[in-house]
């Protein structure tokens, strides 16, 4: 994903020329055009207006690509109805993005987003955004830790930011099963932001980071509880040819495996489970979430939209920075899911996701996976 | 066109702030549908002139009020669903105000006793059909576009599904109509099973891509979910043998859902996609549906008409997965479309059982030399079927793309009108069927069309520019 002299380097070129040609096949999933309208606010339109971008001296330059790559949340739904040969969509949206931050042309609040994760804060607010010190959290669940385990948490920063109740969460729910972890000595932030604003050579320094910061510990597993880090971590970074040198794997699929030995103390309670888009579209992670809250003694409740048809919070994707508005419209979607789900509880494995959802539904409580988990064996 | 003093603001003071548009990259997205040859313009780096603006109304009173304004300021309104029309409908070519239908696309109402939904016209059709198969109906429409048109789209081109032959054309769909006409007027045609008095009005509007104003509700007829599919593939040894088959098919009184004949360029290719392997031939898919019992008769007696007809039966697996891949068509034009130099389009038509084979040997013959040319039948009545074509050339050079591409439906149109068929199936007029539309209808049709369009649109505002009636 490297910008060329037109701005998209030769495979995502050919890929924005074969999205713009076809019939919009993808459209009906698309978040952003059922809330617009705007019959450029879908794949199609995004990747004609790269085209046309390609064509013009201005490049990337221009309100109208700026627009095309930023109004989407890279939730992927437009994914799996997708099957044009070479085109894959989050890709092309990313490269745009990364034509569009060599143009020079990125909005600033991505450009200030990028910066505080590389200075080691994480987002304790997107609308309007604000920014945290990670390191007393950490340090609550280094509490819980055994030093020099082979399993090493890497909470990341949309759990440590959005959802921190969920990071201590996870550390009890592992202990009572069992299961021995350490903790990263410091909180680093994997790239994502900076993928998300199209600023590569910064993903690239920071996934580096990451990388030395795990080699310093004795780990052979790496969990990680944000869903996108787990993904920029456990599929892009090797795509990419960075290695980070643990087994990458999402924190949920971790904790389904020790739920196994929970004994939940709490009578089963009916909750509804929502797919965040970066654990079950981008990282294939449904089935174990699900398994999880079975094992604590949950009865699971299907959303509308699940699996891989989930509807997106519209917290990904930096939406809630560049088009609030368009965010919001997202959360009302899954908002609607949730409440025509009839349940008092929904949970979540995404922190973000379970921000966004808090409060939302009149009379629906929230929790991400992990508080779920451990409100049972803590009941009573 | 440049929009006459005050029509922004007015269209504003209609719909609201957000919900007009004059930007360059809102426009240029309703520039065109995906009429092949706008696309090719397009690859050559002509794109289509836009529109002035764009406006979303939210429901019909906005509908009625921009209409009117229209109409006062002379400004051309053109609407547009999810634009992936293939004739150029959808194409401002006057410039004005094109009228997207995205904010109305409501369900309204379900009336499950009679079998009706009544839904606004931008919803999309396979959001539809979720919705009635979450019921345990379906509307039967299953046009290969149905993931990406709307229910508007489809009751403005007249589109046909893959199941047709049992479920009938959105023609056959419609029970009733709303239509705001361009002096808004507002005409309200009931919901009915059947409706004798006079001439079928909601016929009038069905297909009238725009050119008499809006089509704002329709309440569409509905059908069980079948309780059972079956399937039948066959291989026949010709497609004039299989055209026999399907017509006896037909006539015997069976009313298969998936009825297709592919011909022998045609089937060697879908052999490869549906992992056929037991010989060339004509390949036929089919399937019937309904109550088991009725489903598993009529598929028995339908293998016997087509052994009758010199068929051999083959594996019914290939029909499952062909269904699996009922809508890949486009991901294909997407591929080859962009590659300099290559022509891609689709022609749909139609004629009587008796006429059919003469139409398909006169357009093979005529442009087999010059293009890869398929063709399968599909979309079966008691009285004939329509011919699909498929024409592709990959090797010209970008300069003769689009003569070969004017070429091709010059070709196309000839030799169905010297074959005694019909020039259109499902795909609408538009631009692309203009040049030809008077000699289909003859000079007393096309006079009748021109004095309909006069009377309803008689300020000509409505998608002007189409179906060759006032240039």
């Amino acid at each position: 994903m490297t910008a060329s002299a037109s701005g998209l380097a030769g495979e995502q070129a050919l890929a924005a020329h074969r999205c713009a040609m076809c019939p919009k096949l993808c459209r009906g999933a698309c978040p952003t055009l059922e809330i617009t309208g705007n019959e450029r606010h879908q794949p199609w339109g995004h990747a004609a207006g790269a085209v046309v971008a390609m064509s013009r001296p201005q490049g990337f330059a221009t309100s109208a690509a700026i627009e095309n790559a930023f109004a989407c949340a890279t939730c992927s739904a437009c994914t799996p109805p997708c099957k044009v040969d070479g085109v894959e969509t989050p890709d092309l949206t990313w490269a745009v993005r990364a034509a569009v931050f060599e143009a020079g042309a990125t909005p600033e609040i991505g450009l200030q987003a990028v910066g505080q994760a590389k200075a080691g804060r994480v987002p304790v607010g997107v609308d309007p955004p604000a920014w945290g010190d990670p390191a007393p959290l950490l340090a609550q669940l280094r509490a819980l830790a055994t030093p020099e385990a082979p399993l090493l948490l890497f909470p990341g920063c949309g759990a440590l930011g959005m959802r921190p109740g969920a990071v201590t969460a996870a550390g009890r729910v592992l202990a009572a099963a069992g299961v021995a972890f350490d903790v990263v000595a410091e909180h680093r932030c994997c790239g994502m932001p900076a993928l998300t604003f199209g600023d590569m050579a910064s993903v690239h320094d920071m996934l580096s980071e990451v990388a030395s910061l795990v080699q310093r510990h004795a780990a052979t597993r790496l969990a990680v509880q944000s869903p996108s880090c787990a993904f920029l971590l456990g599929v892009r970074a090797p795509a990419m040819g960075l290695d980070i040198p643990a087994a990458v794997e999402p924190t949920q699929r971790t904790l389904a495996a020790a739920a196994r030995a929970l004994a939940p103390s709490s009578p089963a309670a009916a909750v509804a489970y929502h797919d965040p888009c970066y654990l079950s579209r981008h990282q294939s992670v449904v089935d174990e979430p699900r398994a999880a809250l079975r094992s604590a003694g949950y009865e699971v409740r299907e959303l509308r939209g699940r699996g891989a048809t989930t509807k997106c919070s519209g917290r990904g994707g930096g939406l809630p920075l560049t088009h609030p508005e368009i965010a919001r419209g997202y959360l009302r979607r899954l908002s609607g899911d949730v409440a025509e789900a009839g349940v008092s509880t929904v949970v979540t494995g995404c922190g973000s996701c379970a921000a966004a959802l808090d409060g939302a539904v009149a009379g629906v409580a929230v929790h991400e996976l992990a508080e779920a988990l451990a409100a049972t064996i803590e009941a009573g | 066109m440049s929009l006459a003093a005050g029509v922004i603001d007015r269209l504003r003071a209609i719909a609201g702030e957000g919900a007009v548009s004059v930007d360059a990259a809102d426009r240029a997205a309703v520039a065109h549908d995906l009429w092949p040859r706008a696309l090719i313009a397009e690859r050559q780096g002509s794109s289509t002139p836009p529109p002035d603006c764009v406006v979303w109304p939210a429901n019909r009173t906005e509908v009625n009020a921009i209409y009117r304004l229209c109409v006062e300021t002379g400004t051309p309104v053109v609407p547009f669903g999810a634009g992936t029309g293939v004739c150029g409908a959808s194409i401002a070519v006057r410039g004005g105000v094109v009228l997207d239908t995205k904010r109305m696309a409501a369900i309204l109402a379900w009336d499950l006793d009679s079998g009706y939904v009544r839904v606004q016209p931008g919803i999309l059709g396979i959001h539809l059909e979720e919705a009635c198969l979450e019921r345990g109906w379906t509307t039967g429409h299953y046009p290969s576009s149905l993931p990406c048109s709307t229910v508007g789209g489809f009751l403005a081109t007249r589109s046909a599904g893959q199941l047709s032959t049992r479920y009938g054309r959105i023609d056959d769909m419609v029970a009733g109509l709303d239509v705001v006409l361009p002096d808004g007027t507002e005409v309200s045609l009931a919901a009915q099973p059947a409706a004798g008095a006079g001439p079928d009005l909601r016929r009038l509007f069905l297909g009238s891509e725009g050119c008499f104003g809006l089509i704002v509700e329709a309440t569409l007829r509905l059908h069980r979910v079948p309780e059972r599919r079956v399937d039948v593939a066959a291989l026949f040894g010709s497609f004039h043998e299989g055209i026999a088959a399907a017509r006896e098919i037909l006539h015997t009184g069976l009313r298969p859902s998936l009825l297709r004949l592919y011909d022998p360029d045609d089937s060697a290719l879908q052999a490869s996609h549906l992992g056929v392997g037991e010989g060339s031939g004509a390949l036929f898919l089919a399937s019937c549906e309904g109550r088991a019992t009725v489903a598993q008769a009529e598929a028995s007696t339908l293998i016997e008409v087509c052994r009758e007809n010199g068929a051999r039966i083959i594996a019914p697996a290939a029909v499952a997965t062909w269904y699996s891949r009922r809508y890949d068509i486009g991901f294909q034009q997407a591929k080859y479309l962009p590659v300099p130099g290559s022509v891609l389009d689709t022609i749909e038509v139609a004629a009587p059982w008796s006429r059919l084979g003469a139409l398909y040997d006169a357009v093979k013959e005529r442009l087999r030399e010059r293009l890869v040319v398929l063709c399968h039948l599909s979309h079966g009545y008691v009285d004939g079927a329509c011919l699909y074509f498929t024409f592709a050339g990959m090797g010209g050079d970008e300069e003769t793309a689009l003569p070969l591409h004017e070429e091709l439906w010059e070709t196309v149109m000839a030799a169905t009108f010297e074959s005694g068929g019909t020039i259109a199936h499902h795909h609408g007029a538009g631009l692309a069927r203009a040049p030809y539309l008077a000699t289909e209808l003859g000079p007393g049709g096309v006079e009748t069309l021109r004095r309909i369009k006069a009377a309803l649109d008689p300020a000509g505002v409505a998608n002007p520019g189409k179906w060759g009636l006032d240039r």
